[in-house]
């Protein structure tokens, strides 16, 4: 039987993979409609010091082949999230990641000092959610930026550091260096792109925001190809996300360099996606003769 | 306990334009009023099942109404599924309707496409002894007016265009009749001006208010924030899926745009 388990910066996860931030919660959710224990991992909505009102509604709009969201990170804060969240994740049996947010340099550390004792096994930093006006994408499309950021909170975080990369760049490679370069101890890409969607019949934007981030299938070759690029460019582990739906989809993200997976609009469509998926890279595996997925990683 | 199931279509009939009365047969789920299931259209182009309220339940059946409009491609996709067909479902969601309280006098105001859920909420309350009148709103066409009028409780109709009952909505017919009698519960389920008006009203005969919100949504159970609801409280956005779709009136922001 093929061996599903990958490694993430010193952390082992039976199988490739994990939840994406905000499409999950922090799983208590979905624990009544799929086995969180089946999961890699699951990564938590973003967690910033205050509490985030988040944006107006409407948050939400469908596209074609794809959601296009502007929820803005509403959560009540890193407290709160220690107090209600952090306790059923510590028994979730899968491996927990924490996305952080903040609107400064400090706060992003603030978090990350905050979550020491949480029981999260990696934090990941978000400086490419579209949805916010300060922190955020302004952080991830400027190199210098993502440098700094990066290395005030992985001197901050006690666990191993993914820097979550936005797609609403000119070349994501120079962006995973930069947060290579402030210590990061992975990447994960992509967040979402950059999209709008007018209602003809009102003459405006749908999204209360006019512009949010499109994520599922419709984003998914263009993630691969980002993946791609940043796995032959970067020295750390990339976790590889952007409309996977399939285990096929996975296996995609895997041969193109990724060394586990994310699933987020999937989980919309069946709650049980992420499970689902877990299991069809195992069948993929065992059908292909492959043990470990280190044989075809990269291999694209 | 929320189930994901594969429902099968029993009947899905035209009732009025663009208007669907849907039966679907599925697993055994405690649902109540007020409550919604989220139904998968289908197709790979479309990714975000629709939030649909129950018009009633079969429980012991396993058998679930809704009556909604084929107004966007996901509903229109519904629309076109025929009996025997397999339908994609998440329910029960939601909280639904408080409950009853013994010797309640309930108005419950329903306007268009919020009629429907209002019936499964009458007809409880109508046998639990409520003592209950309801004021339906429409612009031209009523539905289920037979079904309200079997529950037992006195109903009045309005038509915007005024080819039927009251001349006017349904919050200006209420208007008309909250002073006698008095009402302990207001429900109201219909476009976001009805309710904030609803809310008016029960807040000048001191009636309590219940409102059903619709937004838009994408998970349908908490966990993507995308169906926020402006609140009074500390927490600025709550979830029309979990914290709703019912609300106590007075915990809502009524915003510029329901005004009128």
């Amino acid at each position: 039987m093929a061996d599903t388990s990958v490694s993430l910066a010193g952390v082992t996860f039976k199988n490739p993979v994990i939840t994406a931030s905000g499409t999950f919660a922090s799983g208590r959710e979905y624990a009544e409609l799929t086995d969180l224990s089946r999961l890699g991992g699951i990564t938590t909505k973003g967690v910033s010091m205050e509490p985030w009102p988040g944006n107006p509604p409407p948050r939400v709009a469908e596209t074609y082949g794809g959601t296009l969201n502007s929820v803005g990170l509403q959560n009540p804060g890193v407290e709160r999230f220690l107090a209600e969240d952090a306790p059923f994740l510590r028994g979730c049996g899968a491996r927990v990641i924490v996305n952080i947010c903040g609107h400064t340099v400090d706060e992003y550390a603030a978090v990350a000092e905050a979550l020491a004792d949480s029981g999260a096994d990696m934090l990941e930093l978000n400086i490419s959610c579209p949805n916010v006006k300060r922190g955020g994408i302004a952080f991830g499309t400027d190199p210098e930026r993502v440098r700094e950021v990066t290395e005030a909170v992985r001197k901050k975080a006690r666990q191993p550091l993914i820097v979550k990369l936005s797609p609403n760049v000119t070349d994501i490679t120079e962006i995973a260096r930069a947060a290579e370069d402030g210590g990061a101890d992975a990447l994960s890409l992509i967040n979402t792109l950059l999209g709008m969607k007018i209602d003809i019949r009102r003459r405006r934007p749908v999204l209360a925001n006019a512009v949010g981030g499109l994520s599922g299938p419709a984003i998914m070759p263009v993630a691969v190809r980002m993946v791609w690029a940043v796995a032959k460019a970067a020295r750390v582990p990339v976790v590889g996300m952007g409309g996977i739906m399939t285990a096929r989809d996975a296996i995609e993200f895997i041969m193109a360099g990724a060394a586990a997976i994310a699933v987020g609009t999937a989980t919309f469509r069946d709650p049980n996606a992420a499970v689902s998926i877990a299991e069809g890279i195992e069948r993929f595996m065992d059908e292909n003769g492959i043990n470990s997925l280190s044989e075809i990683r990269g291999i694209v | 306990m929320k189930r994901y199931f594969d429902g099968i279509v029993h009947r899905n009939k035209r009732i009025a334009p663009g208007v669907f009365d849907m039966t679907v047969a599925g697993e055994a789920v405690a649902a109540r009023p007020g409550q919604f299931a989220m139904l998968y259209p289908g197709g790979d182009s479309r990714l975000l099942p629709r939030p649909i309220s129950f018009c009633g339940a079969d429980e012991k059946n396993g058998l679930y109404r809704f009556v909604y409009q084929a107004a966007g491609g996901g509903t229109t996709l519904l629309a076109a599924l025929e009996p025997g067909r397999t339908i994609r479902a998440l329910a029960p969601l939601g909280n639904g309707f408080p409950e009853t309280r013994p010797g309640e006098r309930a108005a419950i105001i329903g306007g268009g496409l919020g009629v429907p859920p209002l019936l499964w909420l009458t007809r409880s309350r109508a046998a639990s002894g409520a003592e209950v009148s309801v004021f339906l709103g429409f612009r031209s066409d009523p539905i289920l007016l037979r079904e309200f009028a079997e529950t037992g409780a006195g109903v009045s109709v309005s038509t915007d265009d005024g080819s039927m009952g009251f001349h006017g909505n349904a919050a200006d017919m209420f208007e008309n009749f909250a002073d006698e009698p008095a009402f302990d519960t207001v429900y109201a389920c219909g476009p976001k001006p009805l309710l904030a008006r609803a809310a008016g009203i029960a807040e000048k005969i001191r009636a309590a208010c219940y409102v059903s919100v619709e937004e838009r949504m994408a998970c349908g159970v908490g966990a993507c924030y995308c169906c926020a609801v402006e609140t009074r409280g500390e927490t600025k956005y709550r979830k029309c899926c979990a914290d709703g779709p019912v609300f106590d009136a007075k915990e809502l922001v009524w915003g510029a745009g329901a005004v009128g």
